[in-house]
């Protein structure tokens, strides 16, 4: 059996299937740290955090900002569950600079709970705007 | 016979009514279609969470303690969540679910559970209500502008109200879009969730980052968010379906009226006609002498 140099990727969100890519290796924030999945990775599943999706089409490197949700890692298919999804030509840098100097203030003003439903939404506001700089800074570093 | 500026006017009328039939039939079929494209766009997302889901819970239950969103309890009390529209004119839509809600309730009250209703939807508010039930929460106007973020918050208070007052059971009361002109009524369990039966062979053993439980614990109420979402616009489809067949025959109605109405606004203009001519031969015949 020839070994498989690629693997399936899908991201998948409330609103479409977002992207459907055939990368060599693939790089995945989660909870507990980014990891890189390669062909023949062990079954994994795991919790995603906002932050940076990487992949390798072809040699050429692709970068995308995701929301948290979930991802499944297996030898043949990386499939990423999330309710946010932007590709850098989406994002505006100027706007989610606003975005998360307006989520930090919140989250400044709402001070030491860190259990609201206020609170939990500002700092998902803000992640997911640094979330989206982050990506976008990789991306004009290529 | 009536006179003929009376039927001028009931002309006139219906056919302003008619406009405005054809014109709410209309907005119904572009919305339709819009809400039809989100169910499309919906559906993987749905299909893979419930897999995921499914996947872990299928394991949890054997080395863990079951999650309180999985755990089957005897139905003591239980929460109808029922989902209605805001606005009227939509045909039955909105009578059959209340129907369909209530005949439930009184079924579950008969083997003696205890019922509350979380309604969606301004119409259900007030069908319950004038019914006294137990309303624990209503949630009105989310239908103007329905997105993730609405469906997660009716998700959320599913997931508190559950865990917090001790429910044990949940369904879910909504129209099932089948197609423009047929909609019915399902009443779904959501809670506790039912994990998809996934075949022997194809159960991978997968590395569980942080823990079963830990993903569990945002897996579950992340489902039923999805789930009521996904109910929500199965609901915006059929209203809309459901308003467009009632906009339709209403149109079509106003049509045979006028027709029926033009027949009799001719009818007495003849006559009308025919007794001035009547009078002026009558006239002339005298005259002669």
């Amino acid at each position: 059996m020839a070994l498989p140099d690629r693997l399936q990727l899908e991201v998948a969100t409330p609103k479409e299937l977002v992207l459907e890519a055939a990368p060599t290796s693939v790089t995945v924030p989660s909870v507990s740290g980014e990891f890189g999945v390669l062909p023949l990775h062990l079954p994994l599943l795991t919790a995603l955090k906002a932050g940076v999706l990487q992949y390798n089409v072809d040699g050429k490197k692709h970068v995308a900002a995701v929301g948290p949700g979930f991802v499944e890692a297996g030898p043949e298919k990386v499939l990423l569950l999330t309710d946010q999804y932007a590709t850098p030509d989406e994002i505006d840098a100027d706007a989610e600079q606003a975005e998360l100097a307006a989520a930090e203030a919140e989250l400044k003003a709402l001070g030491g709970s860190q259990t609201g439903s206020e609170w939990i939404e500002a700092s998902r506001r803000a992640d997911w705007a640094r979330a989206q700089l982050q990506a976008l800074a990789i991306a004009r570093a290529l | 016979m009536a006179n003929l500026k009376d039927i001028r006017k009931r002309i006139g009328s219906v056919k302003s009514t008619q406009k405005i039939t054809r014109a709410m039939k209309l907005v119904a079929a572009a919305r339709l279609r819009k809400a039809q494209q989100a169910i499309t766009e919906l559906r993987p997302y749905a299909l893979k969470t419930h897999e995921v889901l499914s996947s872990v819970a299928a394991r949890a239950g054997e080395s863990e303690e079951v999650h309180p969103l999985l755990a089957r309890r005897l139905p003591k009390r239980v929460l109808l969540v029922v989902l209605t529209s805001d606005r009227g004119l939509a045909g039955a839509f909105n009578a059959s679910i209340c129907k369909a809600a209530h005949t439930r309730w009184q079924e579950l009250e008969a083997e003696g559970s205890e019922v509350h209703f979380a309604v969606i939807g301004r119409k259900g508010r007030e069908y319950f209500k004038r019914r006294e039930a137990s309303i624990t929460r209503d949630f009105t106007g989310i239908f103007e502008d329905l997105t993730t973020e609405n469906a997660g918050e009716v998700g959320r208070y599913i997931v508190d109200e559950y865990t917090a007052s001790g429910l044990d059971a949940c369904y879910l009361v909504y129209n099932e879009f089948k197609s423009a002109i047929s909609q019915q009524v399902v009443i779904e369990p959501l809670l506790p969730i039912t994990p998809l039966a996934i075949p022997e062979e194809q159960a991978v053993d997968f590395i569980y980052e942080p823990s079963k439980r830990a993903l569990l614990d945002r897996l579950l109420p992340m489902y039923v968010e999805v789930e009521v979402y996904r109910a929500l616009l199965e609901s915006v489809a059929s209203e809309h379906g459901a308003r467009m067949t009632a906009m339709d025959s209403a149109t079509s109605n106003a049509e045979d009226m006028i027709d029926k109405l033009t027949l009799q606004y001719n009818r007495a203009r003849q006559a009308a006609i025919t007794t001035e001519l009547m009078e002026i031969i009558g006239g002339a015949e005298a005259l002669k002498g």
